[in-house]
């Protein structure tokens, strides 16, 4: 693959279509599925950026030199030097670390909104397409209405409703990811019902619980991973956008958004604050992007021809 | 036609009731918001009866709506001004802002979508897709920051804030706009120049390309009238669709470059806890969107005979 395809495969990060795989591309031992992402170079790159970043996150209390609440008198912004390598705020809290802890943060809500969203939109997705009918027009309803909101006002409207705070801004973004989860299932359910298969599993008596979650539920995996990689980086800027816009994390606990807000004022006298934080976001946000072209074009199977 | 607008009713129905809610979903009484919390009962009951807090819920919704469809969006619980007047005053500023960075989302677009589908794998194909790469993964508001950095801060050419109509002084407008349409611009040309470039690469290999060139046409003429004219049709679409974004980035550039427009007026009533503003503010922005939409769905029927609303 050269490095355009690679490039190319970024654009439509936004659109992941929801049509389930043959049953034998479905049941790849993940090793294997790994082998084949690390072979290529979009999937190396985004995985290199993306474990280097968890890894400082999750093991920041080993690697961070300072407390990230911890003010050091007198070194009030300090540039970035051996002892402060990315220098220190206006309270003297040395800005490494709490880069390292605002990953946590970033992680968190990434991942925890979108499994969040993932389940409760499968859930319903299944749901409606099983069912169809009544309850099918009125959990499609629901996500037409979420979706007439652009994405960040309707965060801005549950933080208005739950005031500021992680746990919000997380829920917020578990609830506008829904509707694209929930299509995708329901999407797969309609087309897998149609099938033989389906029909001989009712034929041997089996229940509709049985039957979506062993025989349709497996066929929808491969377009709902690749939702799950374009969402997670979304997620990622959309809490920093929230928190910088002073809905999300709050004060004093460091988030790379917060951080990012409070450097504005700061500006001229300590340039390195509005510097570091957005380029730990930026390069996981790439990172994430880049792994979620490779994850996606290894499931899709048009993709895998050109190959 | 009619019948796309038709379907967009409900939508808008269910959207201004999800709105409306948002008052009576906050834990708390809404009448302490409005009278304060160290407000007497009595006060507190004449605040209910104002707002009409003491009939039932949905009878205060259609009182509401019927207000809203007149035109009157209610008072900011703050100010006591009308919200209308509030949003009037800070449009311009969004509007000079969304204007702005769509045109430089198209331009910036354009310039790095179409040379690496003209010419796949060359150097140029290589530039442009690490920077729609990055244009994608970059937060805008840091790239505003960085912005702010480089020209305030270090090279002294621009000013970091502030906003001037540019009825009232072009000049000095634009140099206050080019920041900010820059960043919104950038961000927002990360997705649409690659879709772009996977339009043009898609028509070049249609057949009335291949009759076109047979027809013995000049590169140059194939290229103008026959690719790119088609290739730009479903661009279109998603070029409207970008109106979303950039309504959301603006909120973040309102921030970042203290602009005065609606995305702070709404983010100010969420502060404070001014609902009628964060209610009106919030169906204004759903019904710009979702008439976007809807004007998007008719300029592709237009510029794509092929293309029948109906059908689908």
């Amino acid at each position: 693959m050269t490095a355009a395809e690679e490039d190319e495969s970024v654009t439509s990060v936004g659109e992941t279509v929801g049509l389930p795989l043959d049953a034998e591309n479905v049941r790849h031992p993940a090793g294997a599925f790994l082998q084949r992402l690390l072979r290529s170079r979009s999937g190396r790159f985004g995985l290199f950026l993306v474990l280097v970043l968890v890894m400082l996150s999750l093991f920041a209390p080993l690697v961070a030199p300072f407390s990230p609440l911890e003010m050091n008198r007198g070194d009030e912004f300090e540039p970035p030097s051996a002892r402060y390598i990315f220098g220190t705020d206006q309270f003297g809290r040395d800005i490494f670390s709490r880069v390292l802890y605002g990953g946590r943060i970033s992680l968190l809500v990434g991942y925890g909104s979108i499994g969040v969203a993932a389940l409760i939109g499968v859930g319903s997705g299944l749901l409606a397409g099983y069912l169809l009918g009544l309850v099918d027009t009125a959990i499609m309803r629901l996500w037409d209405v979420l979706l007439a909101f652009p994405n960040i006002f309707l965060g801005i409207a549950v933080v208005a409703v739950l005031g500021p705070g992680q746990f919000v801004s997380a829920l917020a973004i578990a609830i506008m990811n829904m509707p694209h989860f929930s299509r995708i299932a329901r999407a797969a359910v309609i087309a897998e019902k149609q099938k033989e298969y389906v029909e001989a599993a009712r034929a041997l008596g089996a229940s509709d619980r049985r039957i979506v979650i062993k025989s349709i539920l497996p066929n929808t995996i491969p377009p709902l991973l690749a939702q799950i990689a374009t969402a997670i980086p979304r997620a990622i800027l959309l809490e920093a956008s929230l928190s910088f816009l002073g809905l999300g994390t709050q004060p004093p606990r460091p988030s790379w958004g917060n951080m990012l807000e409070d450097s504005r004022e700061f500006l001229w006298r300590a340039p390195w604050y509005g510097f570091f934080p957005g380029l730990a976001l930026f390069l996981l946000v790439l990172g994430l992007i880049f792994l979620a072209n490779a994850i996606r074009d290894l499931l899709d199977p048009t993709r895998q021809n050109i190959e | 036609m009619l019948r796309r607008v038709i379907e967009l009713l409900p939508v808008l129905f269910l959207a201004s009731i999800a709105v409306f809610l948002l008052l009576h979903l906050a834990p708390g009484d809404p009448s302490y918001f409005v009278a304060g919390r160290d407000a007497t009962p009595e006060e507190l009951a004449a605040v209910r009866k104002k707002m009409g807090l003491d009939k039932p819920l949905h009878l205060q919704y259609l009182i509401w709506l019927a207000e809203i469809l007149q035109g009157n969006l209610g008072e900011s619980a703050l100010s006591g001004y009308p919200v209308a007047k509030l949003i009037q005053a800070r449009l311009p500023a969004t509007l000079h802002l969304t204007v702005a960075g769509f045109i430089v989302t198209i331009l910036l677009s354009l310039l790095a979508g179409i040379p690496g589908a003209l010419r796949p794998n060359s150097k140029t194909d290589h530039f442009w897709s690490t920077y729609s790469a990055v244009a994608f993964g970059i937060p805008v508001f840091w790239l505003g920051i960085l912005f702010i950095l480089l020209f305030s801060v270090r090279l002294r050419w621009l000013p970091p804030s502030g906003y001037v109509s540019i009825l009232d002084d072009p000049a000095r407008s634009l140099r206050l706009l080019l920041m900010p349409a820059l960043t919104l611009g950038i961000a927002n040309s990360g997705v649409l120049s690659r879709f772009i470039k996977f339009s043009v690469l898609e028509t070049l290999q249609q057949d009335y390309i291949r009759t076109a060139r047979a027809k013995g046409l000049l590169e140059r003429v194939v290229i103008r009238r026959h690719a790119l004219r088609n290739a730009l049709i479903p661009v279109v679409t998603v070029a409207a669709l970008m109106v979303g974004r950039l309504l959301g980035g603006a909120v973040v550039i309102e921030v970042v470059f203290a602009w005065p427009g609606l995305g702070r007026l709404l983010l100010e009533g969420v502060n404070n806890r001014d609902y009628p503003v964060v209610q009106a503010t919030l169906l204004f922005v759903v019904l710009i969107f979702v008439l976007v939409n809807l004007i998007t769905d008719f300029l592709y029927v237009y510029l794509d005979p092929r293309v029948q609303l109906e059908r689908n």
